[in-house]
């Protein structure tokens, strides 16, 4: 009886070249066809979240009110598109404004850190008993077209190892967020020093023969997924470069700046020019219940430059037309000013920035009255902007996932995209 | 207390009747397990494949009864047992293990917690709970019931109450999960409205079960002490359907039950045994008549048919990969089970054999069923010819009962609306009736009030009048004669407004009466209605599954028979093709040869220029060479030729050979689905850890260490009763006197600390997301990263004393070696051709044996046969 090497190396000589759509058999290498891949990336859409944790002021940021009871000290400057004026913590903003677009009238009736970041992550009102995937993994799950690739659903923050989140619900932890940091290799993905190359393509082969073997007894969707997880596993080694921040030019990290948030945007960037489907970076600190003023100051001063200088890298390079950009929080701040200079908790009437894929540029859509203290046109809620991300996407936001037996709308069914926004 | 003597007297009920069963119809009828497969044996179009062998049963028991694999010793064992009852005997053997209760601890605790992060109760000590519960083969009701009525107040049995308390005592959460997972039903849209889609999950149901906690709430004013369920007296029950806006309240109802528990009737201001205290938030309310207490009985002691089926679906799927009902959890008239019959017999059966959980899962494992091997049948298509000579009957049967479905299900339609409109109008009177007895209330109140004050002035005056008549005069009588007047006159007042307010909502009641008997009525019929529809709808389901079985196997079948000259043909050029190549290849070799000597002639001829003898060989030979040169050129073009023919036969047989192999997969679903292959699914990540640490022989080496811990423990006790008693410490608890019995489980709770942290490293990488369903296989790149490439498993592969690899080490025979190999990690001897990659591999690595054994227990560990249980 020959071995399943000799079979095999006996079959591979004797086939020559044709044996390569053996699935278990064949290398990687043997599925990317680049010309497929090159016709994918044109076709494949990615998303981009940037969340301003702990409550962005609106009145700060996208819809300022100066000289209102409301206002506070800060001016509203001019922006690229003749009209819009934003605060003047936003210069380099401002800039970039006709490739941006503003969302003026949100009303999530919503001060709570934990349900306001709920409703913005799962475009659902909260119900007890009840668990909804974020928009990360609705978008990874959407738009998982190949099947062997880097994962599509990546957090950024300074620490982070790879280790998955819980917020995938039903859609499975494979489509669940990986938290990288970008200055450290994922975890696991660099081979021990003394497992040598040809170790390790050793007992991979043995691996894939005693899996050929199996297969011919019992091959399912799960058998092939187990297998796949290898390969992806295989990929990330090869690819470990793109979690890389310091492959990156000096140029660049200068120009994004040293601080932690303009790396993320800049790895930010490296991410979506890699393919991956969906990026979530952070900007810490705008909580401001006290020195309300003080902190934007100091927040927007460091998020300007990278953000506008990561919307006009990824309009120069056309990413910006099949990359969806959204600057969200869990709510705004109140118009109220409070005994210590602060802005507290506030749901009622505020603001989300919006730009790329999908979406028209240039505008502002909602109006809030003249001191911000309501929404008086084109008032949305999560949901709405929720429905709107997906359309944008070129996803129908009505459909449903099929999951084990049970229909899961993608999106909550109350609600709708704003139609008037997108392109 | 009460529980228990209520679980006593309803176990006693339970053994008379299984005597009862026992004496008359049990001789009858064939142990459940035979009657399991006759079930399974009829909803199967086709013969299902044969029983396992002894290896395969060997690794799926082992699994499935312990959660991890056998030892190798063990494996050969059993293997070398002649003994034609080993199957049963070890199914006994194994049903009585240690780590038969740990296991199904760990089963229960990731069903009913699902991974939910330890919020009030430790988590060790309720999977100790659940472990000794089963250790004592505890009724599975009443383990149920224990762990329904508790409130964490008993620090005797709080482990228990953390299904509620990790819960946070959130009602909608419990409500939901109590209906999901003792139940069976996913309840959640009937939250907000009746399921659009689901005729028997509706709103009512669902606030019947809320009823039950919706007073309920996580006490905890000090945050230093434990958290506790607290209860009001009020509430809990009304809702409003978002899509018709039609209003309600239910009162306690279990799912599928009809006994409603509506709070007995009280004074306003008498529902508390110990009343709340706005002022003071540490004062834990207790009503005098709790609603959350009702539902551990009613849930578990009435014989509830959703939760005996809910649960014997789930042991059912525990054993077979998957549920008759799946999801788990989502069991409804559109979702009917694969085999109805069949979960009917399991739940009764179980609820006969009073909730015996030891003895439940022993029938199912000696079931043919559970026996069955893991790969589709041989001869498919000669199933199929038989299949096709029934395919007309079962077309017939499926039409016939696709239009007695669609008849009743207008049928519901109409009686739903009927309700509907009973309801509306019946609103009227209701509310009306609810504003008169709101105003009674009121009335009421007030003439207690006015009540109470005369009697005040009452006393007040006749404190005086006595005064008056032992001769001390007071001025303040006339002041107190008309003040008793005047509250006489307003408790008169106020009586009468009782009266009146009294005689209105007594009017109001006939009205309502009549309409709630109308309402009633057409419930009635709604409800007949449903069950109607639900019926005939599982059994057109049924048919409609059997026609489809069939077309499946035919659909199959003709695609093989119509590939097989394609792949024919595919392996007579592959045939040919090697004998050309070979012929292609000697005379490529001859050609060779010829060159070479013709060459060699001609150089030794132009040295030995006068030797004509020489020249002809050397023209002899040139001519012969450039002949056989042309024939190899001829058979090397035949070869090419040959070859592309192949090439395009090749590439027409694979996609066809692909096809084949999608196809059949689609149809070992369905087989699987019919119960007629062996079950396939994932390890749990419990069961992954384990076997590995097993197959390693790194479990081995915890037992050794554990052995002997106990060993020394039970030395230091004796030793110590040489010694006079040392005074007890009253503070301390007694110490528990070890036994040379308790060696077993002092064993597998030495190991099960040691191996705490490996194991929580896998669920975190393997496990589903917490408070979701856990039986979701996934698959992700960093699971692999870990296998891979972390020190954890690398480091149980490292030669070491008499781990696998050490073992392995010193093996000079490489037959033992792959032997010892394959039966440590897959259970199984390996088959020739594996035995002689094994050989292969060892002798490719060469002096690098150590590594070489390391690098193929790696592959087989990550192999997918290990990954998967079948």
């Amino acid at each position: 009886m020959n071995s399943l090497f000799e079979q095999e190396i006996a079959r591979r000589n004797f086939l020559g070249s044709l044996v390569t759509g053996g699935a278990t058999v064949a290398g990687l290498g043997a599925f990317v066809d680049p010309l497929a891949a090159a016709k994918l990336a044109s076709n494949q859409k990615r998303m981009l979240v940037i969340r301003m944790m702990g409550g962005l002021s609106q009145l700060e940021s996208w819809d300022p009110k100066p000289g209102t009871d409301t206002g506070g000290p800060y001016r509203a400057i001019p922006t690229s598109v003749p009209g819009i004026h934003i605060s003047e913590l936003l210069p380099h903003t401002a800039k970039q404004m006709h490739h941006l677009g503003l969302v003026r009238g949100i009303n999530t009736k919503n001060g709570d850190h934990a349900k306001g970041t709920y409703m913005m992550m799962t475009g659902r009102h909260p119900m007890p008993g009840a668990e909804y995937p974020e928009i990360g993994a609705v978008v990874a799950k959407s738009m998982d077209t190949s099947d062997v690739s880097l994962p599509g659903h990546i957090k950024v923050a300074p620490n982070g190892t790879g280790a998955r989140s819980a917020d995938s619900a039903y859609l499975g932890p494979k489509y669940a967020s990986m938290t990288i940091g970008g200055d450290k290799p994922l975890a696991n993905s660099v081979r021990p020093t003394d497992l040598t190359d040809d170790a390790e393509l050793a007992r991979n082969q043995i691996r894939n023969l005693v899996n050929h073997q199996f297969a011919r007894k019992r091959r399912s969707a799960e058998t092939d997924a187990y297998v796949q997880s290898f390969e992806q596993a295989e990929e990330l080694v090869k690819r470990a470069d793109v979690f890389d921040l310091s492959k990156e030019s000096e140029k660049d990290r200068q120009r994004y700046g040293s601080h932690d948030f303009g790396r993320q945007c800049l790895m930010a960037r490296r991410l979506l020019e890699n393919e991956i489907t969906f990026v979530q970076i952070r900007h810490n600190d705008y909580d401001s219940h006290y020195e309300n003023f003080n902190f934007h100051h100091e927040q927007l001063g460091e998020f300007d430059k990278p953000f506008a200088t990561l919307i006009s890298d990824l309009q120069e390079s056309g990413m910006l037309d099949s990359t969806l950009v959204v600057v969200l929080s869990e709510f705004g701040r109140t118009p109220k000013i409070n005994s210590r200079y602060g802005r507290d908790h506030w749901g009622n009437a505020w603001s989300v920035c919006l730009a790329g894929c999908g979406m028209q540029s240039g505008f502002a859509y909602g109006k809030t009255n003249d001191n911000g203290t309501e929404v008086i046109e084109n008032e949305v809620d999560a949901g709405h902007l929720f429905h709107t991300y997906l359309k944008a996407l070129g996803l129908r936001s009505t459909s449903k996932f099929e999951i084990g037996g049970r229909k899961f709308p993608i999106a909550d069914p109350a609600f709708e995209p704003i139609q008037e926004i997108l392109a | 207390m009460l529980l228990s003597s209520a679980v006593c007297r309803l176990s006693f009920i339970a053994l008379c009747g299984f005597t009862a069963v026992l004496s008359t119809s049990f001789a009858a009828s064939p142990p459940l397990h035979q009657r399991i497969d006759e079930i399974i044996a009829a909803g199967i179009v086709a013969p299902p494949t044969e029983l396992a062998d002894d290896a395969e049963f060997l690794r799926r028991i082992f699994l499935d009864l312990t959660g991890t694999i056998p030892s190798p010793e063990k494996a050969r064992t059993f293997l070398k047992d002649v003994d034609p009852d080993k199957r049963i005997k070890l199914i006994d053997e194994l049903l009585a293990k240690r780590e038969h209760f740990q296991h199904l601890a760990t089963r229960f605790d990731v069903w009913i917690m699902e991974r939910r992060a330890e919020a009030h109760v430790k988590s060790p000590g309720w999977t100790k709970f659940l472990e000794e519960s089963f250790a004592t083969n505890k009724p599975y009701h009443q383990l149920i019931g224990e762990i329904l009525a508790a409130d964490g107040t008993d620090a005797k049995n709080r482990e228990a109450a953390r299904f509620y308390l990790d819960r946070l005592g959130e009602p909608n959460l419990i409500t939901r999960d109590v209906g999901r997972l003792f139940f069976g039903q996913d309840l959640q849209c009937a939250q907000c409205h009746d399921h659009p889609n689901i005729s028997d999950y509706l709103q009512r149901d669902y606030y019947g079960m809320f009823a039950f906690f919706g007073r309920t709430y996580l006490f905890q004013p000090d945050k230093k002490k434990p958290a506790l369920l607290a209860e009001k007296a009020i509430g809990g029950g009304e809702f409003k359907s978002v899509f018709t806006d039609v209003e309600a309240t239910s009162f306690p109802q279990v799912l599928h039950s009809k006994v409603v528990f509506p709070d007995p009737t009280v004074e306003p201001g008498e529902e508390y045994k110990v009343k709340p205290d706005p002022k003071d938030k540490k004062i834990q309310p207790i009503p005098k008549f709790s609603r959350r207490d009702q539902f551990a009985k009613a849930a578990t002691e009435s014989n509830n048919p959703a939760f005996n089926r809910n649960i014997a679906n789930r042991l059912w799927a525990q054993m077979m990969g998957r549920g008759l009902v799946e999801p788990l959890d989502f069991h409804h008239a559109s979702n009917p089970p694969s085999h109805p019959e069949l979960l009917e017999l399991l739940a009764t059966e179980f609820a006969t054999m009073n909730y015996d959980l030891r003895a439940f899962l022993r029938q199912l494992a000696l079931t043919k069923t559970y026996q069955r091997k893991f790969e589709m049948p041989m001869q498919l298509t000669r199933q199929a010819d038989d299949v096709k000579a029934k395919i007309e009957a079962l077309k017939a049967e499926d039409a016939r009962l696709m239009a007695l479905s669609q008849a009743s299900a207008e049928a519901l339609g109409e009686a739903k609306e009927a309700w509907n409109a009973a309801r509306k109008i019946a609103v009227v009177p209701e509310a009306a009736l609810a504003v008169a007895d709101k105003k009674r209330v009121a009335a009421a109140e007030a003439f207690t009030k006015s009540n109470d004050a005369l009697k005040i002035s009452t006393e007040a005056r006749a404190k005086v009048v006595a005064k008056t008549l032992q001769g001390k005069a007071d001025a303040n009588l006339p002041k107190l004669e008309a003040d008793v007047i005047a509250k006489q006159k307003a408790a008169d007042v106020a009586k009468a407004a009782l009266d009146t307010a009294i005689a209105e909502t007594e009017k109001l009641k006939p009205p309502v009466d009549a309409e709630q008997k109308k309402v009633a009525a057409v419930t009635a019929t709604l409800d007949a209605a449903r069950k109607r529809y639900d019926d005939e709808k599982t059994g057109w389901k049924l048919a409609q599954r059997k026609l489809q079985d069939a077309e499946k196997l035919i659909e199959f079948a003709d695609a093989v028979r119509e590939s097989e000259p394609a792949l024919d043909k595919a392996e007579q050029l592959a045939a040919e093709l090697a004998t050309v190549k070979r012929e292609s290849e000697a005379r490529s070799k001859l050609a060779a040869a010829l060159k070479t000597a013709a060459d060699s002639t001609q150089a030794a001829s132009a040295q030995l220029i006068d030797d004509d003898d020489l020249v002809v060989a050397a023209s002899v030979l040139g001519d012969r060479s450039q002949m056989a040169r042309a024939k190899s050129d001829a058979v090397a073009k035949t070869l090419a030729a040959k070859k592309s023919e192949f090439d395009t036969a090749e590439s027409v047989a694979e996609k066809l050979r692909e096809n084949k192999a999608t196809t059949l997969e689609a149809l070992t679903d369905r087989w699987a689905d019919a119960f007629a292959v062996g079950s396939f699914t994932q390890l749990t990540p419990e069961q992954l850890c384990l076997a590995m640490l097993q197959a390693t022989g790194e479990d081995e080496k915890y037992v050794v260490a554990g052995d002997a811990d106990f060993t020394k423990k039970l030395a230091a006790q004796e030793a110590a009763k040489a010694k006079p008693a040392p005074k007890p410490d009253p503070k301390k608890p007694a110490p528990v006197e070890l036994k040379e019995a308790d060696r077993e489980r002092h064993v597998r709770d030495y190991v099960a600390v040691k191996i705490d942290a490996t194991t929580k490293r896998f669920i975190s990488l393997f496990g589903g997301e917490a408070g979701l369903p856990q039986t979701d296989f996934f698959a992700t790149a960093d699971q692999a990263l870990f296998l891979a490439n972390d020190g954890t498993v690398r480091n149980w592969l490292r030669p070491s004393g008499e781990n696998l690899s050490g073992r392995l080490l010193k093996m000079e025979d490489t037959d033992a070696l792959a032997e010892e190999l394959y039966l440590s990690i897959l259970t199984r001897e390996p088959e020739p051709v594996e035995l002689a990659s094994v050989k292969d591999y060892l002798r490719a690595r060469g002096e690098k044996k150590s590594e070489a054994i390391q690098e193929l227990g790696w592959a087989l560990l990550s192999s997918v046969e290990f990954r998967f249980k079948h």
